[in-house]
């Protein structure tokens, strides 16, 4: 039985961290894109676009940071197996 | 009446955004430290350290690059700062989890995702533009 729990939050815990980093990184291409397009339009622009795209990524990854977080913490200590 | 100098680019004050999580992960640590003794406010000192060194790095690498010639390189210099940040994060979960674990979890994870809701007051704390 707790072989079988342990295997499940392996499977959990790939999911979490992988999805997450297949998330933010599909954000930060859109993100990256779109920076380059508006610098592109407007080079004077740049030090604006850098800061919100700063504070843009921050944004994009919080969720994914904190998922980061919840699956290390099954990893070393499952709540799930007394 | 308005002076009429050319305008001037400002540095981004991306230290506020830093400050306001240090000021967050702080106030916290001492509820934690009031509520639970030292061991808790331990964990919620740890928490917000995990959350808020990734963030730094990731603020020092970004802004590293500046200028209206580099757009290309700048955006490279944020791919590499989001994977640091990323690493780092990973990183500092497991020496956290397995050199200090955490006596309360909820505190621990309740001053790591505090910490990282700041950043949902960037557009607040962090003002861009140039001096008029």
């Amino acid at each position: 039985m707790e072989a079988q729990v342990l295997g499940m939050t392996a499977i959990a815990v790939s999911l979490l961290i992988g999805l997450g980093a297949l998330g933010t990184a599909i954000g930060f291409g859109i993100l990256g894109g779109k920076f380059l397009e508006g610098a592109a339009r407007q080079p004077e622009m740049i030090p604006q676009l850098q800061v919100k795209m700063f504070i843009v990524a921050g944004l994009l990854d919080a969720v994914a940071m904190i998922g980061v977080g919840i699956a290390l913490f099954f990893t070393f200590a499952n709540p799930f197996v007394g | 009446m308005r002076s009429m100098t050319p305008a001037r680019p400002r540095r981004p004050q991306v230290g506020r955004l830093l400050l306001g999580q240090t000021l967050t992960g702080a106030a916290v640590s001492l509820l934690a430290l009031i509520l639970g003794g030292v061991s808790d406010g331990l964990s919620a000192v740890s928490g917000a350290l995990v959350c808020l060194l990734p963030n730094a790095y990731f603020a020092w690498r970004a802004f590293r690059l500046r200028g209206a010639r580099l757009a290309r390189e700048i955006m490279n210099g944020f791919y590499r700062a989001e994977a640091g940040k990323f690493g780092l994060t990973v990183a500092l979960f497991t020496l956290v989890f397995v050199a200090v674990p955490p006596s309360n979890p909820a505190f621990f994870f309740g001053a790591y995702v505090l910490v990282q809701c700041v950043h949902w007051l960037g557009f607040w704390l962090v003002r861009t533009g140039s001096r008029t």
